[in-house]
Parts: structure tokens; sequence; C-alpha cells
């Protein structure tokens, strides 16, 4: 029989273990509408502000920079990003 | 008009030039005639370009090829802007 600590502990690491994928979640809602990187497989960055994002990754960013090794090679209004592409979002 | 979802971006550009940049350093200007979940997406009157580096020296060189219809597959999409103001 598991003594009454031992339940508690358990129970205090579940609770523990449950923010976290909440947490990726809540980022994902909360950096819509902020200037994000977003950086590609294939070595390009975007920067822009972030006007939606879906549970693909699929991103749409506004007034966005294209930044390959540095310097900026493109600028677009409004661009689509294929969620596969992404390695990670991140908030500027 | 706001976006909701990403690809409510493909919606508002139905029937107008867009730009789509594909995997394998290819990229297609057409008039958008259709998409769907996955981002296949059909192209009308679409221009392929086809970037490559030449064997010897390096230099990019790029190739044309017109296409009247064309049917992309979405898992070659990378980006899709407007074509209009490139």
């Amino acid at each position: 029989m598991p003594d009454e600590k031992e339940i508690q502990q358990v129970e205090s690491k579940t609770e523990e273990v449950a923010p976290t994928p909440d947490i990726t979640a809540t980022f994902l809602s909360s950096v819509t509408g902020q200037n994000v990187n977003v950086k590609l497989f294939n070595d390009f960055k975007y920067t822009g502000e972030l006007s939606s994002i879906d549970g693909y990754m699929n991103v749409v960013l506004q007034n966005a920079s294209e930044i390959v090794n540095g310097k900026v090679t493109n600028t677009y209004e409004e661009v689509f990003l294929r969620g596969n592409n992404v390695i990670y979002i991140g908030k500027m | 008009m706001t976006v909701a979802e990403p690809l409510d971006l493909l919606k508002q550009n139905l029937d107008e030039k867009i730009f789509v940049k594909l995997s394998g350093y290819r990229e297609m200007v057409g008039k958008l005639h259709g998409y769907d979940s996955h981002c296949n997406i059909v192209l009308g009157d679409a221009v392929e370009t086809i970037y490559s580096l030449t064997e010897e020296e390096g230099k990019l060189t790029s190739e044309q090829k017109n296409h009247t219809l064309v049917f992309i597959r979405g898992d070659s999409v990378i980006l899709v802007t407007d074509g209009e103001n490139l």
C-alpha cells in the first residue's frame, strides 16, 4: 500500500507536467499580432507581424522581410508560409 | 479583411495572380483557380522558374516553362504571396 506521502508526490508530479503542453498552445495564440521571427528548414528567415497561425504551424505574416545569410533579400506585404517548413517561431 | 486562419490568405487571392515558392529551387506565378487544406494548388497561365547553378562556375542560372493549367502538390509548397507586385 502506498502511504499518503507517496500519493501526494505522484499528484504533485502530474500537476507539474500539465502546464507543458498548455504553454505551447498559449504561446502560439499570444504571439498573434506581434512581431516574430520564423525560421524555415531551407535556412530562410522571415520577420514580420504574425497575423494568423493554425495547428499545422501554417503562418501568415504581414510586412514581412525575407532574410538569407543576414541580408534582406525580399519584402512581402502579406505572405503565407506552409507549416511543415517551420523550425521555430520566436517573439522579437 | 483580416485573416482568421492562414489558409484564408489563399481564399482572398482566388482568381488573382499569386507567387508560389516551391522546394527544388522552383517558383511559380499564375492565376489561382483553386486550393485545398494540403495547399494543393491549381494555377492557370502559370510561369515556372527553375533556378540552378552551373557545374563549372557555380553561376546562378534560371530556366522558364509555361503551363496553361497546372496542379501543384501541396507538400512542395514553401511560401505563397500576392503575385501582382513582384
